[in-house]
């Protein structure tokens, strides 16, 4: 079931055109990585999504409905810049918005939020006492607000700590496994990666790459770089290694027992494999190395 | 729409400005009252009560001030520190606009109200009319007020034109008020010499219809309209930041 459904969405600013005509769909128990550069204009469209700002053209439609207002209270939106009301307390601010959302969660409930996010022991101080990284995470905690059915997470884990970074990605799955779809942007790639299903990259306006994983690495790497265990083997072999393996492979690197081949095709492996065997020479495992999304970013 | 509406108005009422405002309006209502007693018979204004005359002239004169000067921040605050992107996140924004629309309306409400029992009590009488129209006053305030936090996007620039709006607008109301304009005159020449300089003429009477000062003087329902011009400034409002990105 599509969440959300993006249709040729764009944004002016003045003359300038910031997000040039994205078309896009979130499925329902997604977790969606929206990544890119410094004024790519991840967050310009996280807030025509979420009806803090409006598109120039286009629509998009979240749970069906292109009248955000109607689905307001299914939806949980952490901006990444939003400030808070200093001379409230962290629980304080959960009950504001849960009353500016008009739903009334217990006490109880709301410090049960606030514990998720790690805010522990935090709830009745002041926000003008917290720390950037406490901030975040209170950001993340007024997002979860009423059991939003879809969350717009712009940056979560930017400025925190890694025990807490880990944390909030532990949540994020939790929630993606009980059927939430999550959006999010994020300049972490290791973490895009780690926990996102489907990954879609901005650039300039305009999405340019755009898929799961697995389809991105199939998609913008040619390459392959194949890792081999291998057992002892003589010096003067080692030697004649790249001679061996030659008309299979782009390059080769041996290190402490390891054979690390580049080759354009991940086919060629069982030849060089075939032509490793023919050598008498041991092979202990045989690693396919995918390409990162780091390298599929900057490609 | 009603948290908001609540938490604007406990914050005014917590707030040592309103307290301020409201025993600035009891204590001078009774310092005039009281002078205005002393006065003989041929100078007071008939049976009009001297302490209805001063509160009267209280809200007239300095209830732009004051409105203005407690909440002329009540969204361009939000907007410039961006709290206003997790409540349009959550609510619509005809019910932002509302909810703190009312609150400051509530704040006059119960201000104008517990002047008004006060006085009253030593006035032995209530004066229900003038209490009406007051709050008719008092909506149109609120409106503009919402309307100058709207259009001027920072605080510290909405807080000086606050002050010089609230000092201007109730001496040119007294200006306009007596204005008097001759229509028979000006439908017949003003095809025939419509110079700017004739056009201009038309300001200040245009001026008269726009703002509150003139109604006071009626003792019928138009008292009221200043009521529903401040709500028209309000749905203004509504419309323009419907549209607006923040």
């Amino acid at each position: 079931m599509k969440v959300i459904e993006v249709k040729n969405l764009k944004k002016k600013f003045g003359d300038k055109l910031i997000v040039k005509g994205l078309t896009f769909d979130v499925y329902e128990g997604e977790i969606f990585g929206f990544i890119g550069r410094n004024g790519a204009g991840k967050s310009t469209t996280v807030n025509m999504l979420t009806g803090i700002s409006y598109p120039s053209e286009g629509n998009c439609h979240i749970l069906g409905q292109e009248n955000i207002d109607l689905v307001k209270k299914d939806i949980g939106v952490m901006p990444d810049a939003a400030n808070y009301y200093y001379e409230m307390t962290a629980l304080e601010h959960l009950k504001f918005f849960a009353g500016v959302k008009k739903i009334k969660p217990t006490t109880i409930e709301l410090m049960n939020i606030l514990k998720a996010v790690g805010l522990e022991g935090n709830e009745r101080k002041k926000v003008k006492a917290f720390s950037f990284g406490m901030k975040k995470k209170l950001g993340v905690a007024q997002a979860l607000i009423g059991n939003p059915k879809v969350l717009f997470l712009d940056e979560p884990t930017s400025g925190l700590d890694i025990q807490s970074s880990l944390e909030i990605q532990q949540l994020i799955l939790d929630m993606a496994k009980e059927k939430r779809t999550i959006f999010m942007t994020s300049h972490n790639l290791a973490e895009v990666e780690k926990i996102c299903s489907r990954i879609a990259i901005i650039e300039d306006g305009v999405i340019n790459k755009y898929g799961s994983m697995e389809d991105l690495q199939k998609k913008y790497t040619n390459e392959q770089l194949v890792s081999i265990e291998l057992g002892q083997i003589p010096q003067n072999i080692v030697e004649k290694m790249t001679e061996i393996l030659s008309p299979f492979v782009i390059e080769t690197h041996y290190k402490e027992g390891y054979l690390y081949c580049r080759i354009e095709d991940r086919n060629l492996t069982p030849k060089i494999i075939f032509a490793l065997s023919k050598e008498e020479i041991e092979i202990f495992e045989v690693k396919q190395e995918k390409a990162t999304l780091e390298e599929i970013f900057l490609k | 729409m009603y948290t908001l509406m609540w938490r604007e108005f406990f914050s005014l009422l917590k707030s040592f400005k309103s307290i301020a405002v409201v025993a600035f309006f009891i204590l001078v209502t009774f310092i005039i009252s009281r002078f205005l007693g002393k006065l003989p018979y041929q100078f007071a204004l008939g049976n009009t009560s001297p302490f209805l005359l001063s509160i009267r002239f209280l809200v007239g004169a300095f209830g732009f001030l004051f409105g203005l000067a407690l909440s002329h921040d009540i969204l361009n605050r939000e907007m410039e520190s961006q709290t206003i992107r997790y409540l349009v996140t959550k609510t619509p924004r005809i019910n932002l606009i509302a909810g703190k629309s009312l609150g400051i309306y509530l704040f006059w409400i119960f201000s104008v109200t517990v002047s008004f029992i006060i006085i009253s009590y030593y006035a032995k009488s209530f004066f229900l009319f003038s209490y009406i129209q007051l709050l008719s006053f008092m909506a149109y305030v609120v409106g503009f007020t919402i309307m100058l936090s709207f259009f001027i996007k920072k605080t510290t620039y909405s807080m000086f034109i606050s002050v010089i709006l609230g000092i201007l607008i109730p001496a040119l109301g007294a200006y306009v008020t007596a204005i008097k304009i001759d229509w028979d005159t000006l439908i017949f020449t003003l095809p025939v010499n419509n110079e700017t300089g004739n056009l201009l003429v038309f300001i200040p009477y245009f001026l008269k219809f726009i703002l509150p000062y003139y109604y006071f003087s009626f003792d019928s329902a138009l008292s009221l309209i200043p009521f529903f011009l401040g709500v028209l400034f309000i749905i203004l409002v509504i419309i323009l930041f419907k549209r607006s990105d923040l």
